[in-house]
């Protein structure tokens, strides 16, 4: 499958979020054309600021790395990341600390976006690595609105403005 | 890099210490202001002064960091189009002489008042927000400055009462002794970290960096993760048999489940109560659990010199207001992530746990080791200044800044050792 491809699947993942009145954002790590990590934002659950979808799936990874008793390095260094909101600093970094063989996003962080929105963290790691955002951008973008909109109507109203506040403070 | 000036001790004070906290502020407050080239107007009559002050600031206003007369010369524009216009893509257009003097003329400007030729002077282009800027561009302009007094504060180091120094110095001691005994990090980032309230000094949690088990183990992540435990959550499994120091009797407290409780609000009162008894009776929390075995050192609060920031208001304009808002809802709904805590580290932490820490809503770091290849809290950025950021916390560096950087280059050395 192409970029394009993998970023409508992650579009799926993040519709689904929103459907189930969470944060829309779609993430999915790629190894060998397979999806072996996919995640939500866990912030509220965990109570711990840092478990944004990426980080889960870094640690998803790690397990399935475990399980197949494979080595995690090189998982990562063949490993694509498609995620539908540019990721912030803290993600990026620790994309960027693993090595990872290349990093797709769609609309901007303007918040927190460590690529290029709010400091721009690939200038200080080595070796480079592939990135590259704006891919259906819009979609991805319009899923966030309507996220702040409140378009679903299926989830309960507290659990839309708790995710909300998520989103504002930890996304 | 953008570290200023040491703490001094206060006058009257006889205690020395090998160290001096610097704090880690935006380029705002340590930049060399820059200048740049405006057109003055020389008047011919010192008496015709403030009649022309007040007919140039209705006419061309602006310059509002600076005095509009010194010594009978007054500002008029910029040569050069601002910032603002450059910002907007504009062309960055000359304005000529002639051109100034007819814009003046065609808004009814009495051009008489001045001598024939105006002059081109360099001025400081924006405003000073320390006393020592004010101060440097006075030298070159009188300014208009109204010195933020926990600005300066902070510059001086006034900030600190000694037990403040103290107790700070005593915890990163600590910090020092967990890299000692279990830091495995990289040369990204290294080192240990302790996580307290500052409210009662309590120190929640302590960690050290194990990369060697787990590619995000920096010191900082784990103590996040511990704190998150404090509050029933976490995400890491922790060695949970023995995280604590004290090892307790099996919470057999109120660990029993209220099952005929039903209600969201009693639920979250049971959730209250069980978080404040860990706070009592399982912190410090500790990864690797052995931790548990350092010395700690006597509790005692930090916030009473320091006007407890981040959890009441001291009109401090460069608090984070929403910190604030949680800190007066802490009472109510129980402690919200990191929030108004303090975290001491061995070393500047990597862009990963410094964003971390921002996310997890901190209200000051401590760091002893500058990261001159990845640390984003003064040496290869400022995080916490960038603009745009929601959160932000205060940086101190240089706390046992000798022992903290012996002990990286040990755990450094052991490393490669294996
Ligand atoms: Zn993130
Ligand atoms: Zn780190």
């Amino acid at each position: 499958m192409d970029i394009s491809a993998w970023m409508d699947v992650a579009l799926q993942k993040a519709e689904e979020s929103l459907r189930a009145g969470e944060v829309p954002v779609g993430c999915l790590f790629i190894y060998n054309n397979e999806i072996i990590a996919t995640g939500n934002n866990t912030v509220n659950e965990t109570c711990n600021a840092t478990r944004h979808a990426e980080i889960n799936c870094i640690d998803q990874v790690l397990k399935f790395c475990k399980e197949k008793c494979l080595q995690y390095e090189t998982v990562f260094r063949n490993l694509d990341v498609v995620v539908t909101v540019e990721p912030c600093i803290m993600c990026i970094s620790a994309l960027l600390q693993l090595q990872v063989h290349s990093i797709i996003y769609g609309c901007a962080n303007d918040r927190f976006g460590g690529c290029v929105s709010v400091l721009e963290v690939p200038k200080f790691y080595d070796p480079k690595v592939l990135i590259q955002g704006n891919v259906k951008k819009e979609q991805a973008m319009k899923l966030l609105k309507d996220f702040y909109k409140g378009v679903n109507p299926n989830a309960p109203d507290s659990k839309v403005k708790r995710k909300k506040e998520t989103l504002l403070t930890e996304k | 890099m953008a570290s200023l000036k040491s703490v001094k001790t206060s006058k009257m004070e006889t205690t020395t210490r090998s160290w001096t906290a610097k704090p880690i502020l935006g380029s705002d407050f340590t930049e060399v202001l820059p200048l740049h080239e405006v057109y003055v107007g020389i008047l011919k009559q010192r008496k015709d002064t403030s009649a022309a002050i007040q007919s140039i600031s209705a006419v061309l206003p602006g310059f509002a960091h600076l005095k509009r007369c010194s010594n009978g010369k007054l500002l008029l524009a910029p040569l050069r189009s601002n910032e603002l216009s450059r910002a907007n893509g504009e062309e960055d257009i000359t304005l000529g002489e002639d051109e100034l003097k007819n814009q003046l003329k065609e808004r009814g400007f009495d051009l008489s008042l001045f001598e024939d030729k105006f002059q081109v002077t360099k001025v400081p282009a924006k405003a000073p927000r320390t006393k020592l800027q004010a101060g440097e561009a006075s030298k070159i302009w009188p300014v208009n400055f109204h010195p933020d007094q926990t600005i300066e504060r902070l510059i001086d180091g006034s900030i600190f009462d000694d037990d403040c120094l103290h107790a700070i110095e005593r915890i990163m001691s600590l910090v020092i002794e967990a890299a000692r005994l279990e830091a495995v990090g990289d040369v990204r980032c290294t080192g240990a970290a302790a996580v307290v309230d500052p409210e009662d000094g309590r120190i929640l949690a302590i960690s050290a960096a194990r990369v060697d088990q787990h590619p995000m183990w920096h010191a900082a992540m784990l103590a996040v993760d511990l704190v998150a435990r404090l509050h029933d959550g976490g995400a890491w499994r922790l060695n949970d048999e023995d995280l604590t120091k004290r090892r307790m009797d099996e919470g057999t407290l109120d660990e029993r489940v209220d099952s005929d409780v039903e209600t969201e609000n009693l639920n979250f009162k049971d959730r209250l109560r069980k978080i404040k008894r860990k706070y009592e009776e399982e912190t410090p929390l500790c990864y690797p659990t052995s931790l548990s075995s350092l010395t700690f050192p006597v509790q005692m609060p930090l916030e009473t010199q320091v006007g407890r920031k981040g959890r009441r208001s001291d009109g401090d304009r460069v608090e984070d207001p929403q910190q604030e808002e949680y800190g007066r809802n802490v009472e109510k709904c129980g402690p919200y992530l990191c929030t108004g805590y303090w975290v001491f580290l061995l070393m500047e932490p990597c862009p990963m746990c410094a964003m971390a820490l921002l996310h997890s809503r901190v209200a000051m770091i401590f760091y002893g080791a500058v990261n001159q290849n990845l640390g984003v809290l003064g040496s290869r950025a400022v995080l916490h200044t960038v603009p745009g950021l929601n959160h932000r916390y205060r940086v101190w560096s240089g706390i046992l800044e000798r022992e903290c950087r012996q002990m990286v280059e040990e755990i450094n050395a052991r490393k490669s050792l294996k």
